[in-house]
């Protein structure tokens, strides 16, 4: 096996005993000390995450706008200067190939978040569709990106980063000098709380993230970060989105805007539209233990859908679980007939809307 | 129990026997008593759910005792010595911060009748403990 990347902040982990793991072919700490005591940081106060293992892409050109109307489901022409858009890159088939976020700068200026274990993937699509030639740079190694989450995120973020962050709205964002250098601000996140997402030249990364530390803020690893989101009932590729699946039977069809004009998979995802095979569904199971992703979801004992993700869920203090059920199943079905295997033992569920929590 | 092995040291009580799998037995007359290290217990963090074998069942060395849940993953608890589950920790059961807070007291796990008294005997020290949990250290 290849020896995993390190982020900008690599050194400040293994002194400040991050656990670290290697996750998608990064080495990251997926905790600290204790996932539950980040996780309620991030619900009360401020978490900081280093997620610079996510990839990052830069677009120039008249072209650029064509190429990510090309590329991803959702349509661009929505999006007005300094927003961003949640999107996904399908194959032909209409499975996913990754869930992205699309920046616009100016008309001939945007960017692309992706997930880290997909940003070869998607720069060959990209490059594959880029035939209007527009300038593709991927920027993920010479920049760290920190995510500041919580209802204290504001607060910290104008104190540290920029004043004026208050002034950037829901899913929009700026560029801006920080220490004279560029970077960008984003009000965005994947813990269902209020915050940001920052980006910044590598180099610059350890003072900084340091500097918010000493300010109080709550250094998290992935493990909370997932915990957060599976609370959010956000999807996390690999596990509700994959090649097989769909954005239709991952819950995300709104995202797709079919009469767009072509892009990616638009043919199969339009019949797919009508008929998805599977629908995305939240579990509360009725014991302590939570279920994994593999785990068999049953109505009336027959097997009916695979969990994608489970947890303990430190708000709740129960286990929750999304799940991928056959979209022909009636949903909800009725009270006491659904229940999970875990490992062997058959556990009632309780079936809940997503998400499982949201912020007041 | 097997897990990513990370850099804290412990100080383990000197009157216990160890296993490479992170569980400890004291042997008192004809009862072994077991836990989990405070080494594995760190690791562990966030401690959801303890599942233990049932009074009366036998246990070959290194067969399965039980298994713990943290929030991020389910772990195997290993029997150290072969022999027969006399009685299991019910407190622990339903609170897991006796396992946090006291793992070599309050936090024990289960006892067992040993088919072989000497199998305690040919376990870790403590010293040897500290030693493999050293070795361990790969970050």
């Amino acid at each position: 096996m290849n020896t995993p990347k390190t982020t900008p902040l690599h050194e400040w982990h293994k002194a400040h005993q991050g656990r670290l793991v290697d996750f998608a072919g990064w080495s990251m700490p997926v905790q600290y000390h204790s996932i539950m005591v980040e996780h309620e940081a991030v619900r009360t106060k401020v978490g900081l995450f280093d997620v610079s293992h996510m990839g990052r892409l830069e677009f120039q050109g008249e072209q650029a706008m064509d190429l990510l109307q090309r590329a991803t489901v959702n349509d661009v022409n929505l999006l007005g200067n300094n927003q961003i858009q949640y999107s996904l890159i399908c194959d032909d088939l209409g499975g996913t190939i990754d869930d992205v976020l699309v920046y616009r700068m100016y008309s001939d200026r945007w960017a692309m978040v992706c997930n880290a274990s997909n940003r070869e993937a998607v720069l060959e699509c990209l490059h594959k569709l880029n035939k209007y030639l527009a300038r593709i740079d991927d920027t993920t190694e010479q920049t760290a990106m920190i995510a500041i989450q919580g209802p204290e995120a504001l607060g910290l973020t104008q104190r540290k980063i920029d004043p004026s962050a208050d002034q950037i709205k829901y899913y929009h964002f700026k560029d801006f000098l920080y220490q004279g250098h560029p970077s960008r601000l984003s009000r965005t996140g994947y813990t269902g709380e209020d915050g940001f997402e920052w980006i910044l030249p590598a180099e610059l990364a350890e003072s900084a993230w340091s500097e918010l530390v000493a300010e109080g803020a709550v250094p998290c690893g992935l493990g909370a970060r997932d915990t957060l989101r599976l609370e959010a009932g956000m999807p996390l590729y690999g596990h509700e989105l994959s090649t097989s699946i769909d954005p239709y039977s991952a819950g995300l069809g709104s995202f797709v805007k079919l009469g767009k004009g072509d892009f990616g998979g638009r043919l199969e995802l339009e019949r797919i539209s009508t008929a998805p095979s599977r629908r995305r569904v939240g579990l509360i199971l009725v014991d302590k233990r939570p279920a994994r992703q593999g785990s068999i979801v049953m109505v009336d004992g027959k097997p009916v859908g695979e969990v994608t993700s489970g947890t303990f869920s430190p708000t709740l203090q129960k286990p929750i679980a999304m799940a991928l059920i056959e979209w022909s199943i009636a949903w909800p079905p009725a009270d006491g007939a659904v229940s999970v295997d875990i490992r062997g033992t058959v556990v009632a569920a309780e079936v809940v809307k997503l998400p499982f929590y949201r912020r007041k | 129990m097997i897990m990513e092995i990370h850099t804290k040291m412990s100080n383990f009580p000197t009157d216990l026997r160890y296993a490479e799998t992170h569980e400890w037995v004291r042997l008192e007359g004809d009862t072994a008593t077991i836990g989990l290290s405070a080494f594995a217990v760190e690791q562990l963090t966030d401690l959801i759910v303890i599942d233990l074998a049932k009074p009366g069942s036998k246990v070959k060395t290194g067969g399965r005792l039980g298994e713990v849940e943290s929030v991020k993953s389910v772990n195997d608890i290993y029997a150290p010595i072969a022999g027969e589950v006399l009685e299991v920790n019910a407190a622990v059961v339903a609170d897991l911060s006796k396992l946090s807070n006291d793992p070599y007291g309050s936090g024990w796990l289960v006892k067992i009748k040993p088919d072989n008294a000497a199998d305690v005997a040919a376990m870790m020290s403590a010293d040897d403990y500290t030693k493999a949990v050293a070795g361990f250290d790969h970050f």
